[in-house]
């Protein structure tokens, strides 16, 4: 798995300055694009254009009026339950915004095999 | 940056009371934290007769998120596997504030209680971007009819999610 982020201007290999665990790195810049390469598949989510691109295909796109209130999210989803057991179910990378009030989300979901990746939106 | 989260029960008026970190959100007879799974031997519920219903005090519980994280987002409880029996109902809802536990028909847990993901109840407590914050109040009870058998009832596996950010 190979991993690119785009930080004013400047293109970083993201396997060396960012670790999917470091969830806090997109707390104080927003970035241009972020690209994960998994095996031969391209994921790019673009924050300027506001597109989910898979190997070249348009996934998902918002439109301009949302582009202004597209953030950057990247999360690690957990469950905690009675048995006082907390599991990292996934990590998720995309962006949220909002749509006729709703908060939606469209992102990349790294799967527990460090391997895979699937895309969802909700 | 992990947050850890603990599960808490609250008891007493206007639920303000916060019991030892607990897992062990069993419904009982009294308005009491049962932190060491052993309080509802003897706080056991009563069948009803004929078409009454007896209710358990409202269990209510909310999650506790501590340590560093810039966000808790989307909050989510529902039970993984959830106690059956004739006679037997269990209830949920969500309050934003604390409820003084009542043993009567619930006002707030109305609903059976969610078990699946698409159905869980949302426990978002708004934004929770500073440490530490709570989910909402998770409100739960028992509804027993007069058929309902004697002992034991299943235990019941409850799972809360959340994103971390």
């Amino acid at each position: 798995m190979q991993f690119f982020t785009k930080v004013n201007g400047k293109e970083f290999n993201g396997c060396e300055l960012i670790s999917f665990n470091k969830v806090a790195i997109y707390s104080g810049f927003k970035p241009e694009f972020i690209k994960v390469i998994v095996g031969v598949n391209v994921y790019v989510m673009d924050y300027v254009l506001g597109e989910l691109r898979v190997n070249g295909s348009i996934i998902h796109r918002v439109d301009k009026e949302t582009l202004s209130i597209l953030r950057p999210i990247c999360f690690n989803r957990h469950t905690y339950d009675s048995n006082g057991v907390n599991e990292l179910i996934f990590t998720g990378l995309g962006y949220q915004y909002t749509l006729q009030g709703r908060n939606v989300k469209c992102f990349i979901v790294l799967n527990s095999d460090d391997k895979t990746f699937e895309v969802v939106t909700e | 940056m992990v947050a850890t989260a603990t599960a808490y029960c609250y008891t007493g008026t206007d639920a303000a009371t916060e019991s030892a970190a607990t897992t062990y959100w069993n419904l009982m007879s009294t308005d009491a934290a049962d932190t060491t799974d052993s309080v509802y031997i003897a706080a056991r519920l009563t069948a009803p007769t004929g078409a009454n219903h007896t209710y358990s005090y409202e269990r209510v519980g909310r999650i506790k998120f501590t340590d560093t994280y810039n966000a808790i987002e989307n909050c989510l409880f529902w039970y993984t596997s959830l106690m059956t029996g004739t006679g037997v109902t269990i209830t949920a809802g969500v309050s934003t504030s604390g409820v003084t536990p009542v043993n009567t028909d619930s006002a707030i847990a109305t609903a059976s209680a969610p078990i699946s993901e698409g159905t869980a109840l949302d426990i978002q407590n708004g934004t929770m971007e500073s440490s530490p914050d709570y989910t909402d109040y998770v409100y739960l009870q028992a509804d027993l009819i007069s058929t309902v058998g004697p002992g034991d009832l299943t235990t019941s596996s409850w799972k809360v999610q959340y994103d971390e950010s």
